[in-house]
């Protein structure tokens, strides 16, 4: 039987970005958007999502002058990311 | 893109190139790992040089070489995290791991006239063990585990050693711990 999968989480973008979060403690904005290879507007309207499921935490602050986003993974996060890689797994099981 | 329905297989894609995208990159900090690692065992062998061979008194002048690395190690850091997009476990264990083992430094430097020099050096070689093996486990690089624990055997030697000596094996300490795993450190970037 398959796993539901997280639709939240089953998406390109979104899905890279938790992952990346998954592996970090915290990371700016532009660095999620060069490794993602993302624009801004896209980006910023996932990270919301993910910020509205409580998936992540997102801080704005100023650093030099400039505003300074930082995005963190939640516990929460944490276990939707465990549970959508759960799921998968159900896909790829050898079918003996 | 967004309404996209992935495939099971590259949703495996996207995690695994984004958890390989945020790899701690192993060479990153190896110019300041090895000013330490040079800075120490030279000063050392100035040291030696100077009061026994020279029989100059205050030869433990040479070791105001230190403050001033750890003004240039300072700021280096700061430039770093200002420029710093993201953080990593890594970072902080790294970054601790280091902090406790420069207030033991100093914690031992300050109790030191009570026990004489010769009773701090065995220790000081001990502090070099823990932390380069600890260092090494995290990010997982046998050469220095092997230096850090060279670094503890020294210790156990220098006990039973005069001050003549321990200076001698805190140099070749320190050349096991740092100076050869900093050069043995692949040029990643």
């Amino acid at each position: 039987m398959f796993d539901p999968l997280d639709p939240l989480l089953h998406s390109q973008l979104r899905l890279a970005v938790m992952s990346l979060l998954m592996n970090v403690e915290e990371a700016d904005f532009n660095f999620i958007k060069e490794k993602t290879k993302s624009t801004s507007g896209n980006l910023s309207v996932q990270v919301n999502k993910l910020k509205d499921a409580e998936y992540i935490q997102v801080d704005k602050t100023f650093k030099d002058n400039y505003p300074h986003t930082t995005c963190k993974i939640t516990d929460k996060g944490i276990d939707a990311f465990e549970s959508y890689l759960n799921a998968l797994r159900s896909y790829i099981k050898p079918t003996d | 893109m967004e309404q996209e329905k992935l495939k099971v297989e590259e949703s495996l894609n996207i995690i695994s190139e984004m958890v390989n995208s945020s790899k701690y990159n192993l060479s990153e900090d190896k110019g300041i790992y090895l000013m330490w690692g040079y800075a120490v065992a030279i000063s050392a062998i100035i040291h030696y040089i100077l009061q026994f061979h020279l029989e100059f008194k205050e030869a433990h002048y040479v070791w105001l070489s230190m403050p001033v690395l750890g003004v240039i190690n300072t700021v280096y850091f700061a430039r770093k995290s200002k420029k710093k997009k993201v953080y990593t476990y890594i970072d902080r264990a790294l970054s601790y791991i280091w902090l406790g083992f420069l207030f033991v430094i100093l914690a031992l430097l300050v109790i030191s006239p009570q026990f004489g020099m010769n009773v701090v050096y065995p220790i000081f070689m001990f502090l070099y063990g823990i932390a380069t093996i600890s260092t090494a486990g995290i990010i997982k690089f046998k050469p220095l585990a092997i230096g850090g624990v060279i670094s503890v055997l020294c210790g156990i030697v220098a006990a039973y050693l005069n001050f003549e000596y321990q200076i001698l094996l805190l140099a070749f300490a320190i050349v096991c711990s740092f100076v050869i795993p900093g050069h043995l450190l692949k040029n990643t970037k």
